[in-house]
């Protein structure tokens, strides 16, 4: 419930009062108040009413064609290290779900697949490395909606230089953002790079 | 959507401001009297040295504020240090947050058209906002039902990611309750008019609002979406005599955190070191060396027979 996902802390019922109802401390003597000339249209206002939930329309398929990329996409959040969750099987597909779903207009829609693991070898986005600026790429929402992307950028850049707020914005025109790991790979270390495939709305 | 005032600066004398009767208001059908002297300083929840935020000049000099009006049957145009700030404000409504030059403010809310000459039905002088707040001004009854006014601060400080805060805030003319989250009691004891908070995973959620200790059920279940990267903030307003209990929700977006990064491998099998290149030539090369040494001898063994 609260706990959520692993290892949050419990909510606590901090109680904080107001201060009691006494002078104001921080003002001996005359005070200034700034006295108000208001200009402009009325305070806006509304109803402070519970909002429904609205569900995302999730991505539930990715196509990259040119790279033979066909995989089944599903919602991911985070882990308990605070990186983004990634399905365990390099042939699924994970969409960040607390950011904008394919479709929605606006932010990076992030979906990220493991390059190969261990048990089950390379994985689909092994390849988007080699997908180049004007491949197509297609995703699947779960209404049924097709939405079609083109690439714009590949490149590879070190994990400690991800941009993570901007791969992770809300704002700014609607892009999908297709990541793995790549580079040298290290034992200990584990794979030195991030391969990021950015395609905006066709 | 934020809203620019212009400024001339007045100055006025605190202890004139704090010296005032209690009056009894013409709208008021239970004698009450709506402006008892405890609600003069509305002091904030957290100590001002805390509510400045460090960056540039301009964002310690302002403050966003929302306001929310939270007293029953009540439509109330809103004085602040005499001019009209919100006209035709009902009950149950809340304002977009407002960027206001930090300071001191004489609020006074009016029945509607009454103001400004009228007895406001709740006054509070000298209130202070302090720059770099993010903070909402409640008008509310009282656990005893008359009309008041308290300004809480609003935690804005980052979320991690995945998380969302929910805050719970008692303003209504009710005994003490308990903030259930999905039938458990998560913040108990909560009093008028005070507020509980905590950073959750975030979720949808169902809420309801009891009697503190007990099950009796006086608000809700509602569904609560705690979105990922926002604070949801509760409100339970109203009178429980009057049986119009409610619920308010303000939302405050974008306190969020990205993810630290995307670890989208493990096995090494699309390295493209040269090391690695190199250890797996060698590999092949050994195995080919080893088999031509098995082909080798037995040619030798098979001449040596002849």
């Amino acid at each position: 419930m609260l706990a959520g996902c692993g290892g949050e802390t419990q909510p606590s019922a901090e109680l904080s009062a107001p201060s009691p109802a006494t002078a104001n401390p921080q003002s001996p003597g005359p005070v200034a108040t700034v006295e108000l000339e208001l200009t402009g249209p009325e305070v806006p206002r509304s109803p402070a009413t519970v909002a429904p939930a609205e569900p995302a329309d999730a991505p539930v398929s990715i196509e990259v064609s040119a790279v033979d990329i066909s995989a089944e996409v599903v919602p991911v959040g985070i882990a308990d290290d605070g990186q983004m969750e990634l399905p365990p099987h390099p042939d699924v597909i994970g969409w960040y779900r607390f950011g904008p779903t394919a479709g929605n207009g606006a932010g990076s829609v992030v979906l990220a697949g493991h390059v190969d693991s261990r048990k089950y070898g390379l994985g689909q986005f092994a390849r988007i490395h080699e997908s180049e600026v004007g491949d197509e790429v297609l995703v699947r929402t779960e209404s049924g909606r097709d939405l079609r992307y083109t690439v714009v950028d590949v490149r590879s850049l070190p994990k400690a230089q991800l941009p993570l707020a901007d791969v992770f914005s809300r704002e700014g025109h609607e892009r999908l953002l297709l990541i793995t790991c790549g580079g040298d790979f290290d034992r200990q270390q584990g794979y030195a790079d991030n391969i990021v495939v950015t395609a905006v709305p066709a | 959507m934020m809203r620019q005032f212009t400024w001339r600066i007045v100055h006025v004398d605190l202890e004139t401001l704090l010296d005032w009767d209690c009056k009894v208001i013409p709208i008021d059908v239970r004698g009450k009297c709506y402006a008892p002297k405890r609600m003069i300083a509305l002091a904030l929840t957290m100590p001002l040295a805390m509510a400045v935020a460090t960056g540039t000049a301009s964002a310690q000099d302002e403050a966003t504020v929302s306001v929310l009006h939270g007293v029953p049957d009540l439509t109330v145009d809103v004085f602040a240090n005499g001019e009209e700030l919100i006209p035709g404000f009902e009950p149950g409504t809340l304002t977009d947050p407002l960027t206001l030059p930090a300071g001191s403010y004489d609020i006074e809310i009016f029945a509607e058209g009454e103001g400004p000459d009228g007895d406001p039905a709740i006054e509070a002088a000298g209130v202070e906002v302090p720059g770099g707040a993010n903070a909402t001004i409640v008008a509310h009854l009282s656990e005893g039902g008359d009309p008041t006014a308290t300004v809480f601060v609003n935690d804005v400080s980052e979320l991690a990611a995945g998380n969302a805060r929910v805050t719970a805030r008692h303003v209504a003319a009710a005994p003490a309750v308990d903030v259930r989250v999905n039938e458990t009691p998560t913040f108990e004891g909560l009093t008028n008019p005070n507020e509980a908070t905590a950073d959750v995973a975030a979720g949808t959620i169902s809420a309801d609002v009891v009697l503190a200790g007990s099950e009796d059920v006086v608000l809700g279940p509602a569904d609560l979406n705690l979105a990922e990267g926002t604070s949801t903030i509760v409100y339970a307003w109203g009178s429980a005599e009057d049986e119009n209990l409610d619920l308010a929700v303000q939302t405050i977006d974008d306190l969020g955190a990205p993810p630290n990064g995307v670890p989208a491998g493990e096995a090494g099998l699309a390295d493209t070191s040269s090391t690695t290149g190199l250890w797996i030539l060698g590999l092949v090369v050994a195995l080919f060396a080893a088999a031509a040494t098995v082909l080798v001898r037995r040619r030798t063994t098979i001449g040596a027979r002849h």
